[in-house]
């Protein structure tokens, strides 16, 4: 991996509620390097989501607060940044996109406007920010976009207000984009385009994406490395290629067999992971997919295992959190 | 077609159109569509959002009225039954939501829910009536003392298995399930796709499982619909139509979605189709799919193309595909052959 354009180090974020502060991103640590695609999967309340608003320093607050870790950005840990210098970092050096499009733009407002008011808000003159913001919104492919910027974000489709998010996301050029869910809610030959543009955007700028996502054929699609998410915690990364083959952890393991094969003429009945992912203000102890897990021992009840590098040859970069490992799984 | 016993369900030439609130403008959500289901099958429907197979469901189970067409249940005409009638149908056919949560009073324990389908179609003297519910919530792999909890106590898996529990309540032969795993984790998925094929084993239902989601639909289905912009655009056995499919709209719908096999996608060719559903209140001419179609030509912008037997038990509503494999006529029909030589 090239040199890291974003380092995550033991970030720990809670939700101070009634019943006392609930941890709901436990320690997490990833390396993000310049132009690198990195996946990172889990289902609903996983964390994700919290993690990387924690990252952007966007979590709300309250209830949330982070209490532990490094976000590195640019030789810098944007915590011990002043809320102003952290805006700056924001847009410019790491940006992000999320399912509902709607939570960034503002529906009472220009698209156009609100695009320029960013680039103005980092020092860029009004005539530049008019003409960066023209060329942005035909470069994420909206057509006519001297006459789409002057539009509300009503009047956009679905897909093309995604479009718009990830203009205002990227106007700046960011060297790290964060992706979350932005094609959950969109139909999949839109999606696809969504895919391809961020792709193609990603080649043309050099940026590095982290696709957030609960779908593994996304992953398996962009990403180089994958990282899996669980009850707050990254249970397992490496090279994607590798953690599909030869999954390390039995949540990861458990996914890729409970989805359907689309090869083939045999149909057989789909793994069943029993249960439903935990509650995050109501984690198990110790490994929080110890309840839903058919290899889990005793050990797994009270302690949380740590993510491990696992080894061999064919393992380079590969870690995972179990205590069991897969030669003696039962399943 | 033409199999040994008569479908258990058949629609024809289905049309659903509203009136566009304000504009004096209507939109067909269901433009033409015929199926027919064999008992004990399963007919998969896929679709994008806008292509009318939420609508088709609702028609199907006669939610809603169809504006033309006919439905048949064993051959009865079923398309505007009403009152009475209607509700010995639903014993039939029953339908399964997306989200359970929203077809759940949350003031009702999950064994009242159950109690009150079989309290209204008047299944079983009240006696038998909680007996009943916890064998229900059995059936769909449930612990039967969850008859004692409320909805927002259960995880979204468990309550779509008490909405499946809710249809079956009535003993149907015909399970209409509108994107039933769509809302779940993917880890809880499984569980339920499971659980509709050991049902359909042991109780002979038939379903429609409708859904955007090609991998989900090529998994459970005997046969196949696909569907765009109210019409059925290809339709045959879940394989070819899943796998080698003929129409162009099918391919860039298989092809847009993921494989979790990143093997597979490093060498697969996806082509990204361009554009978006064109506005159901005003269709395109000719095939609806032609704007953003690879293939269209002079003829696909002019004739709608016919929905064509073009290989065994295989059909697609494509000018293109006809010509390829040699019907080049299939397509076009008897209408539009004198329009064209108009």
């Amino acid at each position: 991996m090239s040199a890291p354009v974003l380092e995550v180090r033991d970030l720990t974020t809670v939700l101070n509620l009634a019943q006392g502060p609930v941890e709901v991103v436990r320690g997490v640590s990833l390396d993000v390097g310049a132009g690198e695609t990195v996946g990172l999967v889990g289902e609903s309340g996983c964390g994700k989501t919290m993690a990387m608003l924690s990252v952007m320093g966007l979590h709300p607050q309250p209830p949330a607060e982070i209490v532990a870790g490094e976000v590195i950005v640019g030789g810098r840990d944007i915590r011990k940044l002043s809320e102003e210098e952290r805006r700056m970092v924001r847009g410019a050096q790491v940006a992000m996109v999320y399912q509902d499009p709607m939570t960034s733009l503002n529906p009472l407002m220009r698209i156009g406007d609100q695009i320029g008011e960013v680039l103005v808000a980092h020092g860029r003159s009004a005539d530049e920010a008019r003409n960066r913001t023209v060329e942005i919104l035909g470069q994420v492919g909206i057509p006519q976009p001297r006459r789409a910027a002057e539009s509300y974000p009503h009047e956009y489709s679905g897909g093309m207000r995604q479009r718009a998010m990830i203009a205002m996301a990227l106007a700046l050029h960011p060297q790290v984009l964060i992706a979350d869910e932005p094609t959950t809610a969109l139909d999949v030959t839109i999606q696809q385009q969504i895919i391809t543009l961020v792709t193609d955007l990603q080649q043309a700028m050099g940026m590095a994406v982290i696709w957030v996502t609960h779908d593994l054929g996304v992953v398996a699609r962009v990403a180089e490395r994958i990282l899996v998410m669980y009850g707050g915690h990254i249970v397992e990364r490496g090279p994607t290629d590798q953690v599909f083959r030869d999954p390390e952890h039995p949540y990861t393991a458990g996914l890729l067999e409970s989805i359907p094969r689309v090869r083939g003429a045999e149909r057989h009945p789909l793994r069943q992971i029993p249960g439903a992912p935990p509650d995050p203000t109501h984690q198990p102890t110790g490994c929080p997919f110890h309840p839903r897990c058919p290899n889990a021992v005793e050990k797994c009840v009270s302690e949380m295992p740590p993510l491990t590098e696992r080894g061999g040859a064919d393992h380079a970069e590969h870690w995972a959190a179990c205590w069991v490992p897969p030669e003696e799984w039962v399943a | 077609m033409g199999g040994v016993s008569e479908p258990i369900l058949r629609a024809h030439d289905l049309t659903k159109v509203y009136s566009v609130r304000g504009t004096g403008q209507t939109l067909q959500a269901v433009a033409g569509v015929s199926l027919s289901l064999a008992r004990g099958e399963t007919l998969g429907v896929v679709g994008e959002s806008g292509c009318g197979k939420s609508t088709l469901a609702r028609l199907l189970v006669r939610l809603e009225e169809p504006t033309s067409g006919r439905i048949e249940m064993d051959g009865k005409d079923i398309t505007h039954v009403r009152g009475s009638d209607l509700r010995t149908l639903h014993r039939r056919i029953q339908m399964v939501f997306q989200d359970p949560y929203a077809s759940l009073n949350p003031r009702m324990t999950i064994g009242r829910a159950l109690e009150e389908v079989i309290e209204v179609h008047r299944l079983r003297p009240s006696e038998q009536w909680s007996a009943r519910a916890r064998e229900l919530l059995n059936l769909v792999g449930m612990s039967p003392a969850m008859a004692r909890r409320y909805p927002h106590q259960l995880s979204g898996g468990q309550r779509q298995r008490v909405g499946i529990a809710r249809a079956l309540a009535v003993e149907p032969e015909v399970i209409v399930l509108d994107e039933p795993v769509s809302a779940l984790d993917v880890s809880v998925r499984s569980g339920i796709m499971n659980l509709l094929a050991k049902l359909q084993d042991e109780l002979g239902l038939a379903y429609v499982f409708i859904s955007h989601d090609l991998a989900m639909v090529r998994h459970i289905s005997d046969r196949v619909a696909v569907m765009y912009l109210g019409k059925i655009v290809e339709t045959g056995p879940w394989e070819p139509v899943s796998d080698a499919p003929l129409h162009p709209y099918t391919l860039a719908l298989q092809q847009a979605v993921p494989i979790a096999d990143p093997d597979v996608e490093a060498t697969r060719q996806v082509r990204t189709l361009v554009g978006e559903v064109p506005d159901p209140a005003a269709p395109p001419p000719g095939c609806p799919f032609h704007p953003r179609c690879p293939l269209a030509e002079e003829i696909c912008r002019e004739i709608p193309p016919l929905l064509a037997l073009l290989s065994p038990d295989h059909r697609a509503a494509c000018h293109v595909a006809a010509r390829r494999v040699g019907k080049p006529e299939a397509t076009i029909g008897n209408q539009a052959s004198l329009e064209m030589s108009r």
